[in-house]
């Protein structure tokens, strides 16, 4: 028998936790002393990929302005894009499609060897009344913190309420949109992602980036947006009745960088005892600084151990991180080469510093730290 | 933070804390260990919470790396008593076995939105993974669930 997924309260997938297990866990807190010292770290608290600001920035728009991809990194993220990027996406020529009911404009574009990204504004044709969402319609329009909570206000409802309630309750037709980036899988790199923003107006912007893997720089790639629009059936979520998808092609062309560098990495130089730095590499885009550390996995090493334990973080000189890079992730993607493993990972800077200061955390507070300079 | 405060939010918590390091061990020697050396650590660490109303994040947060280091030490061997069992006594049992099929990476970002509420901002925070890493984990989560849920 189908289950109705929307109705499904996944606490009932948990037993009550049993008595015994609450008292451990009250014990072990009444425990603490008031006088017991603070334990301080060896090192900063290291994160994994980007940092996500909880308390977000407050984005002021004048009316009529559509979010772009330096809003929604700075929302998020609380970096620019670096510039010379920035300055790229804005001699983009718009191109637009109509997809149903709803009108899609590519705003902007960029790539370059080491990442694809699009945004596009998809708003409601002329004439047309209705709520933009974008795919998690069934989700409370607030779920995305202040930006939809703001829709939610314009609509004069909670944020509590979802899409779909708050479409009954108006009695609006609910547009379900996604416009997201296709790129030819043999360039991929890392995990993409996707996100919208919505714009004061009801139009919302989707952001949808593909991290790629460095094989391709100075030429054109063959990408496609995918475009897809719903009108909700407000009764049946499910029904697909209303759905018009298409792919469109969308020639992207990448950017070549603006510089490498090679950093002095020491013979023989170790981390957790297990994997030996063979050489770091930075590629300055205009979308970033980009580092290959390559590393060998010695003997006794496995790949639970990469996966579990390998990091490489690269921090200013005082212990801080630098603004996280656009592709908002770091690592290997596969260990397809293993026992060779490249690392990778981006910043947002505009320059190749002449020093780097990297950071092996081995997870236990006993950090590996190795300052690096330029080889001239 | 005082003693007080810690005391009353674990309260406030523990239900939640058990859901999630279920989620994660799914053994119930591994959860209580967990649960007692999340509080201590969180205890210790108590003037890295900025604000006190971000504590039941924070909490969760230091909770899930504490449920790895637990994982991690016990990948090798595992002991008979140790071996996960299905959660039977939930009151969904058919939703129970659907939720333990998933991956962790899929289960783990359903379990903090959908049992626990938080926003995606909120477990995006905790998971350290990018907000528009988080969704498309929901997405797929969701997809699988359902696809695990049909199959029984």
């Amino acid at each position: 028998m189908k289950r109705d997924m929307d109705n499904l309260n996944l606490r009932d997938a948990f037993r009550p936790m049993p008595e015994e297990t609450r008292d451990a866990l009250m014990s072990a807190a009444r425990s603490v002393k008031e006088d017991e010292p603070v334990k301080k770290a060896a090192f900063r608290t290291v994160l994994i990929a980007a940092c996500v600001i909880v308390a977000t920035m407050a984005v002021a728009m004048a009316a009529g302005q559509i979010f772009g991809w330096n809003d929604f990194f700075k929302k998020d993220y609380g970096a620019d894009i670096p510039k010379t990027a920035q300055e790229i996406m804005a001699t983009c020529e718009p191109v637009s499609w109509q997809e149903g009911d709803v009108a899609f404009t590519v705003r902007e574009r960029y790539s370059d060897s080491r990442l694809a990204m699009i945004s596009v504004e998809a708003r409601l044709a002329d004439g047309v009344k209705g709520i933009l969402a974008a795919d998690d319609f069934t989700e409370a329009i607030g779920a995305y913190g202040e930006n939809s909570a703001a829709v939610a206000k314009q609509l004069g409802v909670d944020p509590s309420m979802t899409w779909v309630e708050a479409a009954k309750e108006l009695n609006l037709p609910l547009y379900s949109v996604r416009a997201t980036l296709e790129i030819p899988s043999e360039l991929w790199g890392s995990e993409a992602y996707e996100d919208p923003m919505f714009n004061d107006d009801g139009s919302l912007t989707y952001f949808s980036l593909q991290p790629l893997n460095g094989q391709i720089s100075g030429e054109e790639i063959k990408a496609r947006v995918y475009l897809r629009t719903k009108l909700v059936n407000l009764e049946d979520v499910e029904d697909d009745t209303n759905v018009t998808k298409e792919y469109v092609d969308l020639p992207i062309h990448t950017e070549k960088a603006i510089a490498t560098a090679e950093y002095i990495v020491p013979e023989g130089t170790k981390v957790l005892d297990a994997f030996q730095i063979d050489s770091i590499h930075a590629e300055l885009l205009p979308s970033g600084l980009h580092f290959t550390t390559n590393l060998t996995a010695l003997e006794g090493a496995t790949q639970d151990m990469a996966l579990d334990k390998l990091m490489v973080k690269i921090v200013k000189e005082n212990g801080d991180d630098y603004p996280t890079g656009i592709t908002l992730s770091s690592g290997f993607s596969n260990l397809d080469t293993w026992p060779q493993i490249p690392y990778t990972q981006m910043i947002s800077v505009d320059q190749i510093p002449e020093t780097i200061h990297l950071v092996f955390p081995d997870g236990s507070g006993n950090d590996t730290m190795l300052v690096l300079q330029l080889k001239k | 933070m005082d003693r007080g405060f810690f005391i009353a939010e674990i309260e406030t918590c523990s239900d939640m804390m058990y859901r999630v390091a279920w989620s994660i061990l799914r053994n119930e020697a591994d959860v209580q260990d967990a649960l007692q050396d999340a509080v201590l650590k969180a205890w210790e660490k108590r003037d890295k919470l900025r604000e006190e109303k971000y504590f039941r994040t924070w909490m969760t947060r230091i909770l899930i790396n504490v449920c790895y280091d637990t994982q991690r030490m016990h990948r090798k061997i595992v002991p008979l008593d140790k071996i996960p069992v299905q959660n039977t006594s939930a009151p969904d049992p058919d939703l129970a076995m659907a939720l333990e099929a998933l991956p962790e990476k899929l289960r783990l970002p359903l379990v903090l939105c959908y049992s626990e509420g938080m926003t995606y901002e909120e477990a995006a925070d905790v998971l350290r993974i990018p907000m528009t890493t988080l969704r498309g984990r929901l997405r797929r989560g969701k997809k699988e669930l359902r696809k695990e849920l049909d199959a029984e």
